[in-house]
């Protein structure tokens, strides 16, 4: 029985798997297993994707109906106990670049591996990030960029973090189809990919070794 | 030290003194290299075969770009390979953009001609002693009573050429006439009046000479738009305007340029000269507009993609620095918004929107997919980034439709393959319409699944040495290069196929409208004429329609110039036409990605 409900999002079951997770949940479930299983799902989803076997629709198929399955159990969420968030992640796309496909698939994958992830959408100004930096002190922050109007931005983001003495604090992350590692260079980033998965990758490792 | 670069196969030599890159040797010789990424050497496609005693080492993006077994043969990329010596240089067709099948013919419009202007022969009574009337106002005298036009007058531009004519003439004056205005003087005889319209499209520029008492086209030329150098996408020609004055000088130059060069061409074979041309009508992408019209574009550039104008423009072509008769006007039909512009409104125009309560559909496939549709008493138009993977960019064996590629695929039961090359030679890369065959093919024979993977263990797929899946249209052997299908290639084209439907089906589901509810779907530009409409429909491009409702409408946008040029009233509609259309920038549509997921995959059989 519980193998189902993880099966089923693989499978990109939309409509099973928003009905398994309704009725289970209101049977009395614990809602945070069945994220769980959820999270398992999205997991497998993810490998695949590396592999090649899943293409881009299929991640994002799986983002959504994973979505859909939080929307579902957030009202039971709130009232049971929460897992303590894996760590804190700001994301944003900067101010010149309205691009967000990644940057969503990314905030998806993070949340799925149990990060709090503040996503401040697309054209951010930099004095936005600095601001909500202060506010969630996360672990990271990073900027998803497509187009090269964003550099700019993104490296005023940088220096402003600097200025404000928040750099040291966090690890700074640069992605998308837009970024290359020079542009790390250029930003002062910790680090650069364009694979969505290697960023959860490398934020699973710094928590880890933490 | 001077040295010789020569190009094969044109058989081209090139005197250089100073140190060049094969690039700028090539454009110095008139040798049209691919330049996708505007010289940055992150595209690929400028690849060339090097002999000379010394080359420089190869640099980092070569490594990239290039295989080992490539380099190992002195292939380079133009770009990044700057020579001092002399050098033979071996330029393949699938680098250069030479040749590509320009699309001229457009729909065979019915234009009801009412032009802007007349021609007018007049005898005018020669000045003397007793009669010191100016040219101007005794041709005014005459225009007057004889044809009762009142309060004529003339631009500097026109009474420059005024005294001359008179009496060049002996007299005897043709005189075109805007309203009251007079825009042309010639000595003598009169000739039938002509004007240019003009498509202005960023990778190629469709001229027309056109009859204007009829709307008949004399003679049309197509050339590809030299602004290419800075760029093969708008975006990098933007950049470089909006960085430097002097390029957005050139940028905009370049292109009246060609413009001058095609017109006069297509005069002269008339026996005719642009000093004729009495009227103009160009149409263009946004972006295209702005440069011309040299117009700022930062705020084109970037968010929120502001024009400066979407309002017609009607000013001396002159202006422009076009060569035309003197007082010849301009007319710019108004671009819709940053992302569509009036050839977008010009296919509108011709595929006949506005004229009936027809539900209708048009797409302008291209780098850019332009899509309106027209239902209820509404139209609503988008624009989506398709990329340039149906015309052949993004592939790794892409090509333009040109002599060499693959343009139709025929996969049969059995899995063999049967390709059909532009030109009938051996097989050098595929362009889009090939692409598209082969992607609804293999699907149709299971040789890609329903994810658009590739299935290993079907017959001609294959694993590459770097793990890539990879599909073998046509065998390599001593004479043929062998063209494959990859799987990043597939993934490309769906991510292309699926921008454009997720525009069709927000733009539907917007007018709530379903596919049989479309009376006529309009494909415009030169893939969709190439394209297969069954085959677009099996993967997905287009939705299901019956294949008697779809039409491939060629060069719409010259074609609706053409109206406009030939015709005020058609001005008068286009006019009406941009106001009623309604931009819907996707960007901000509310549950794109569900439209966008559904439309990247492939359709469920």
């Amino acid at each position: 029985m519980p193998e189902e409900l993880s099966t089923a999002l693989v499978e990109l079951r939309r409509d099973k798997v928003a009905e398994a997770v309704k009725s289970r949940v209101e049977k009395g479930e614990d809602p945070v297993l069945i994220l769980e299983e959820c999270r398992q799902g999205m997991s497998i989803v993810g490998e695949r994707f590396q592999k090649g076997e899943y293409f881009l629709a299929e991640l994002l198929l799986s983002a959504e109906i994973f979505k859909g399955a939080v929307a579902i159990l957030e009202p039971y969420l709130a009232k049971a106990r929460t897992p303590k968030p894996l760590g804190k992640v700001v994301l944003a796309t900067l101010k010149g670049d309205i691009h967000d496909l990644g940057k969503n698939i990314v905030a998806t994958l993070l949340r799925v591996q149990g990060f709090e992830v503040y996503d401040l959408g697309v054209d951010v100004a930099p004095a936005v990030v600095v601001e909500k930096v202060k506010e969630t002190k996360p672990e990271f922050v990073g900027f998803s960029a497509l187009i090269t109007s964003a550099y700019p931005s993104m490296k005023e983001a940088a220096e402003m973090l600097k200025e404000a003495g928040l750099r040291d604090q966090i690890k700074l992350m640069v992605g998308g189809g837009g970024t290359t590692p020079i542009v790390k260079e250029y930003i002062g980033a910790d680090f650069q990919t364009t694979d969505a998965m290697d960023g959860v990758t490398y934020c699973l490792k710094v928590i880890g070794a933490k | 030290m001077t040295y010789t670069i020569e190009f094969d196969p044109s058989g081209i030599r090139l005197l250089c003194e100073e140190p060049v890159t094969i690039s700028d040797a090539a454009r110095r010789a008139g040798i049209s290299l691919r330049s996708e990424c505007g010289g940055k050497g992150t595209c690929g496609k400028c690849q060339v075969r090097v002999q000379s005693n010394t080359l420089p080492p190869v640099t980092e993006a070569e490594q990239e770009l290039l295989t080992t077994s490539q380099i190992a043969d002195n292939w380079r990329l133009a770009c990044r390979t700057a020579i001092s010596r002399n050098a033979s240089v071996y330029v393949p067709t699938p680098s250069t953009i030479e040749g590509p099948v320009t699309q001229l013919d457009g729909l065979a419009v019915s234009i009801e001609p009412h032009p802007a202007l007349r021609m007018l022969l007049l005898e005018v009574p020669p000045p003397s002693l007793v009669d010191q009337q100016s040219d101007l106002q005794r041709i005014a005298c005459v225009l007057k009573r004889s044809h009762g036009i009142e309060k004529v007058w003339a631009s500097p531009m026109v009474l420059r050429t005024l005294p001359g004519a008179l009496r060049d003439g002996d007299w005897k004056v043709a005189t075109a006439l805007r309203a009251n205005e007079i825009i042309a003087a010639y000595p003598g005889t009169i000739h039938r009046p002509v004007g240019l319209a003009a498509d202005v499209g960023t990778t190629k520029l469709a001229c027309y000479l056109v009859e204007l008492e009829t709307g008949r086209v004399i003679a049309a030329k197509g050339t590809i738009n030299p602004q290419l150098y800075y760029g093969e996408d708008v975006i990098s020609r933007l950049k470089a305007a909006m960085d430097d004055p002097a390029s957005a000088s050139k940028i905009q130059q370049m292109v009246v340029e060609a413009i001058n060069a095609v017109s006069s061409e297509l005069c002269t074979a008339q026996g005719l000269a642009p000093e004729h041309l009495l009227d103009i009508c160009l149409v263009g992408n946004t972006a295209m507009h702005h440069l011309l019209l040299g117009l700022p574009v930062r705020a084109l550039a970037v968010s929120p993609f502001v024009p400066a104008t979407t309002s017609s423009l009607e000013f001396y072509a002159v202006l422009l620095g076009l060569h035309t008769a003197p007082g010849a006007y301009a007319f710019l039909p108004a671009p819709i918004a940053g992302f569509v512009g009036s050839d977008h409104l010009a296919v509108l125009l011709a595929a006949g929107f506005g004229e009936d309560n027809r539900t209708r559909l048009a797409i302008d496939i291209g780098t850019n997919t332009e899509i309106a549709l027209q239902a209820g008493g509404h139209i609503v138009s988008c624009s989506t980034a398709s990329g340039p993977a149906f015309e052949g960019a993004h592939i790794s064996q892409g090509m333009r439709a040109a002599p060499g590629a693959i343009q139709r695929v025929n996969i049969k039961a059995d899995c063999t393959v049967r390709c059909d090359v532009i030109g009938g030679g051996s097989a050098l890369g595929i362009c889009g319409s090939g692409i598209l065959d082969a992607i609804a093919e293999m699907r149709a024979t299971g040789i890609i699944n329903e994810r658009g993977r590739l299935v290993r263990g079907r017959p001609g797929v294959r694993l590459r040495d770097d793990g890539m899946p990879v599909f073998l249209l046509v065998q390599s052997d001593q004479d043929e290069c062998g063209v494959a299908i990859t799987q990043k290639d597939i993934d490309q084209v769906l991510l292309a196929k699926g921008a454009i439907r997720t525009g069709m089906e927000i733009l539907m589901s917007h007018l709530e409208v379903s596919a049989h509810d479309i009376d006529e779907v309009s494909l415009a530009g030169a893939f969709g004429t190439y394209l297969d409409p069954h085959n677009a429909i099996r993967i997905g491009l287009l939705p299901q329609i019956p294949l008697n409702r779809i039409h491939a409408i060629g060069n719409a946008a010259g074609a609706g110039a053409r109206m406009m040029l030939a015709s005020v009233d058609s001005r008068r509609k286009a006019i009406s036409l941009a106001r009623q259309v309604d931009y819907l920038e996707l960007t901000v549509y509310p549950e794109f990605s569900k439209f966008f997921v559904a439309g990247i995959r492939l359709p469920s059989e």
